[in-house]
């Protein structure tokens, strides 16, 4: 070996990416060594258009996405050429595209003239940039997630009045951003938002700016690059959903079985209690986002009970949780059971503890879970409280998604009526389900894709769709996309289900079928089959094929096909394609304790 | 052949990590025309990778025409030198 490749010493290029302090050039060589040590990982494609050179962005999303245990499979754009980037990446099969926005792409030097360009000039660049971001926009729908940047300024200075009036030409600028970004599929990115966390003079290198067109350093990329993956949960590739809290020193100071209810600190004028009460107050938020709050406690329950019911400062109440594990169980038997309960896996799961010996438990225990530690200092945790909600980063979600605690509540209160119900049929009964079957419902194709990014369980191809992916299937004669909304007693639980159909006659194919899992255990999935069959026979069908792909995840739909009524017929690499001739076979009923209708 | 010295051995490393070559390849010859990844994207990484590992700062006019390994290196010992 020689004296110079003796210099080269062995990293690990996972650890080396976690540094953020890491140099630029071991960032380079940990992501080559880390993509080829982990060639496995799953793919994510984004595709990057820029105004500005922003090859350093690219690599960023591959270091970001190798820590989120993904692999960033980049396609640079042409300089500022978005329109064409976009379709460009859509035939290429890009499922996160990031238009990077940059002043100085719509007027040179825009922040020192933005004072004295006036108002007809200003006006007109505008409506130049409306336009641009108008057809930016309708191109969303070939995505999953389409990011655009907002404006962002580079050489912010202190309230001279230029600066004030670029400033105010960029609030201006953002609010068109903001417009466009309402069409579905479109989310911001705050661009200034990441150099200000990085710091703007860390952010921006004006050398490289100016000489290569450059002007974010490899820091600043980092931190847009963290927000993207963020933004997409690497790639939708997992998805958080509910949030377990430790009570004393998480959600208070004190200790309440020591201190007393009275004794706990929650004051809102007073340090420590008003950080504390601060963080409930984005739990709150969080909880209206659709976060599921939930409690693993080692406390007396009554105790617990009395704080949430009575003490006069608590922001959190009882209707905001949806399950409380307090007792003197271990917090790893608790996390088990609230993920069983609200039929969840564990890597949805979230834990919040300021104590580090639970955390570590349940790390040995259960190390799908992401854990966040209270910082040791009071003060510390409103901010670090951030971190906890970009856990539950989520892309604008409609249908029912919001009221997700109370569907989650009905369905703990389901279980629990199952438990008590003696035998399952006689549960059922209880129940009163319905599934109303919808076939090409425009409306419903956000929800629709939505739903296919998410379900992981109960999903026999696990194919993903894009919103365009969905419209398009449902505007092709040949292809029917059908809706399983479900209702029962307890709550409405919304469109839960998804079947994906291409009638190429004789031969009726199952793309996709898939169903949320906080409406399994009760047969929904034997409903749909009588109303597909009458699909496929309408359009000269007489064989309905159907594959089930086996991932880490579905397992339990691998004995679903024969429940149906299918045979194997054979095996590919991927999986098991099963088939049933429409014409001797008839396919699964819906049971008797549900009703299915359908709106076609 | 010459011995390399500690500024060499750094000095590869650095390319070696931005370029993806093996530092042991790196001779006086290297040069963008012999290193199929080292283009003009690569150079700017480069320029701020070496900045950042010698804590020296490259003169802009200079930094466009380092287009070969004797050329960082020698403008790389100016910097250090000066810089004391």
């Amino acid at each position: 070996m020689s004296a110079a490749e003796s210099a080269h010493l062995p990293i690990d290029p996972l650890a080396a990416l976690a540094d953020p302090e890491a140099p630029l050039a071991t960032v380079l060589r940990a992501v080559r060594e880390a993509e080829a040590q982990h060639a496995d990982l799953p793919v994510v494609r984004f595709g990057l258009s820029a105004s500005v050179v922003t090859d350093l962005l690219a690599t960023m999303l591959q270091r970001r996405s190798l820590l989120a245990a993904t692999r960033a499979d980049v396609t640079q754009g042409a300089l500022g050429a978005h329109l064409e980037n976009l379709d460009a990446f859509a035939a290429a099969g890009v499922r996160h595209a990031c238009v990077v926005l940059s002043l100085d792409a719509v007027m040179p030097a825009f922040e020192e003239r933005a004072a004295t360009a006036g108002e007809p000039l200003m006006a007109a660049v505008e409506q130049r940039v409306r336009q641009e971001l108008a057809l930016i926009a309708e191109r969303a729908p070939a995505f999953a997630t389409l990011h655009l940047g907002l404006f962002h300024r580079l050489t912010p200075q202190v309230c001279t009045a230029t600066s004030e009036a670029a400033d105010r030409a960029v609030a201006r600028l953002n609010a068109v951003v903001v417009e466009a970004a309402s069409a579905p599929g479109v989310q911001t990115l705050d661009v200034a938002a990441a150099l200000a966390a990085v710091g703007i003079d860390r952010a921006v290198d004006n050398r490289v700016r100016f000489r290569f067109g450059a002007p974010y350093s490899a820091r600043a990329c980092d931190e847009i690059a963290r927000r993207v993956v963020g933004a997409t949960r690497a790639g939708g590739t997992y998805l958080r959903k509910a949030l377990v809290l430790d009570c004393d020193g998480t959600l208070w100071g004190g200790i309440v079985g020591e201190d007393g209810p009275e004794g706990i600190r929650l004051d809102p004028n007073q340090y420590p209690g008003s950080t504390f009460w601060s963080v409930q107050h984005q739990l709150v938020a969080l909880q209206q986002q659709g976060v599921l709050l939930c409690l693993a406690s080692k406390n007396n329950p009554e105790d617990v009970a009395e704080v949430f019911a009575n003490h006069p400062a608590m922001v959190l109440r009882p209707e905001h949780l949806i399950l409380s594990e307090v007792g003197w169980h271990e917090k790893g038997e608790s996390i088990e059971r609230i993920a069983a309960t609200l039929g969840i896996g564990l890597d949805s799961v979230v834990f919040v503890d300021d104590s580090p010996y639970e955390l570590e438990a349940v790390r040995a225990r259960l190390p799908d879970v992401t854990l966040v530690r209270v910082p040791a200092e009071a003060w510390a945790w409103p901010s670090a409280f951030g971190a906890v909600a970009e856990l539950f980063t989520t892309g604008r979600s409609q249908d029912a998604d919001a009221d997700k605690t109370s569907q989650y509540r009905a369905l703990a209160a389901a279980k629990s009526a199952e438990a008590g119900a003696g035998d399952r049929a006689t549960f059922l009964a209880t129940l009163e389900l319905r599934v109303r079957l919808g076939v090409d419902v425009a409306e419903q194709v956000e929800r629709i894709s939505e739903l296919t990014q998410k379900s992981n369980q109960f999903n026999l191809t696990t194919r993903r769709y894009g919103v365009g992916e969905i419209a398009h299937a449902m505007a092709d004669p040949n292809r029917r996309v059908v809706s399983l909304s479900v209702s029962d007693r307890f709550a409405d639980h919304g469109l839960t289900g998804v079947i994906v159909l291409r009638l190429d006659a004789p031969v009726c194919t199952v793309e996709a079928f898939l169903l949320s899992c906080r409406v399994l255990g009760r047969d929904v999935e034997m409903a749909p089959w009588q109303v597909v069959c009458a699909l496929a026979r309408d359009a000269g069908c007489s064989t309905i094929r159907a594959t089930f792909r086996p991932t880490r995840k579905n397992a339990q739909v691998a004995p679903f096909w024969p429940a149906v009524g299918l045979v194997p017929i054979g095996d590919e690499a991927d999986g098991t394609t099963f088939e049933a001739d429409l014409s001797t076979t008839a396919l699964c009923p819906p049971p008797h304790h549900l009703e299915a209708l359908c709106d076609h | 052949m010459t011995t390399d010295t500690d500024l060499d051995r750094r000095l590869k490393s650095t390319l070696s990590d931005v370029l993806g070559i093996a530092a042991g390849d790196i001779t006086d010859e290297t040069s963008p025309d012999n290193v199929a990844t080292w283009d003009s994207l690569a150079h700017m990484n480069l320029i701020i990778a070496v900045e950042e590992a010698f804590g020296v700062t490259i003169p802009d006019d200079e930094a466009v025409d380092l287009t070969s390994y004797p050329l960082l290196r020698l403008t790389v010992a100016e910097q250090l030198a000066t810089g004391h």
